[in-house]
């Protein structure tokens, strides 16, 4: 089973590469952490909102595609942040 | 003849020209080189459609050549990386076949609707950008088979939000809006 779950190669990259590319991730996911955060919650507003209601279907339909979007994007962040994290302090 | 060859499809197409090189890299194990190359590539991308708005020359085939810039992008990066030991060939290959379902499901939009606007699913935006990444990650020996699993199970879900928006779209709702559009 855990010939075909492989999780971790190695192929012999250096750990200040690694390291380098985790710290690029960490900045990556604070902006684009932020980024799809206010998108979320100001798509959010403009749901509960009564101007909503007044929008064509295919606007609503448009705006609900977002909010999934945004929520995926931060949901994989989290692992973003995960790695990151854990490649960094595996450094030192 | 003259619209196609234009600055923006020529930039565009040095993405095509460049991913013999990311093959080579990969073989000779040059790690940097094969990371410089897709970082070119993905610079381009973002830059493409500002040099197109520039010299005014966007088009349906500069379009059509940045997407088929991206998959050979990722065609090529993922099948060098699995032939030269760099990642796993069974999620690779997972994601390889989702993406390809994934493409399929534009072209039930587009027959379903008769209309070629793009269907525009902003869960699978995100999930090009974080293609990108992972396919960095498999030259850089940064989760890279994680990376992989990880991405195939969202692009999983995605794809099952996409095929139920698409196949319960309105479509008379959008003929209507791309009538008043015209």
């Amino acid at each position: 089973m855990s010939k075909i779950f492989i999780f971790q190669n190695h192929h012999g990259m250096t750990s200040d590469k690694v390291l380098t590319f985790s710290i690029l991730l960490l900045v990556i996911f604070c902006i684009y952490f932020s980024l799809f955060a206010y998108r979320f919650v100001r798509d959010i507003k403009y749901i509960k909102s009564s101007e909503f209601n007044n929008i064509s279907v295919i606007k609503q339909i448009d705006i609900r595609d977002r909010i999934f979007g945004w929520s995926v994007g931060m949901i994989m962040l989290g692992f973003v942040l995960w790695g990151s994290l854990t490649r960094i302090f595996a450094a030192f | 003849m003259a619209g196609i060859i234009n600055p923006a499809n020529i930039f565009t197409s040095t993405r095509l020209i460049v991913l013999p090189l990311v093959v080579y890299a990969a073989y000779k194990n040059y790690h940097l080189m094969a990371v410089t190359i897709i970082a070119y590539s993905g610079v381009v991308d973002l830059l493409d459609g500002f040099v197109a708005r520039k010299f005014n020359c966007t088009s349906r085939f500069g379009e059509m050549l940045d997407a088929i810039s991206d998959a050979s992008l990722f065609l090529v990066g993922l099948l060098a990386a699995v032939a030269f030991k760099y990642s796993d060939p069974v999620p690779a290959f997972l994601l390889l076949g989702l993406g390809a379902f994934n493409a399929a499901g534009r072209v039930i939009f587009i027959k379903k609707t008769g209309v070629i606007t793009n269907f525009r699913s902003y869960a699978s935006e995100v999930l090009g950008g974080f293609t990108f990444w992972v396919l960095v990650a498999q030259y850089l020996d940064w989760y890279a088979n994680a990376g992989l699993w990880l991405l195939s199970f969202f692009t999983f879900i995605v794809i099952i939000h996409d095929y139920y928006r698409i196949l319960t779209y309105p479509v008379d709702l959008l003929k209507m809006e791309e009538g008043k559009n015209e």
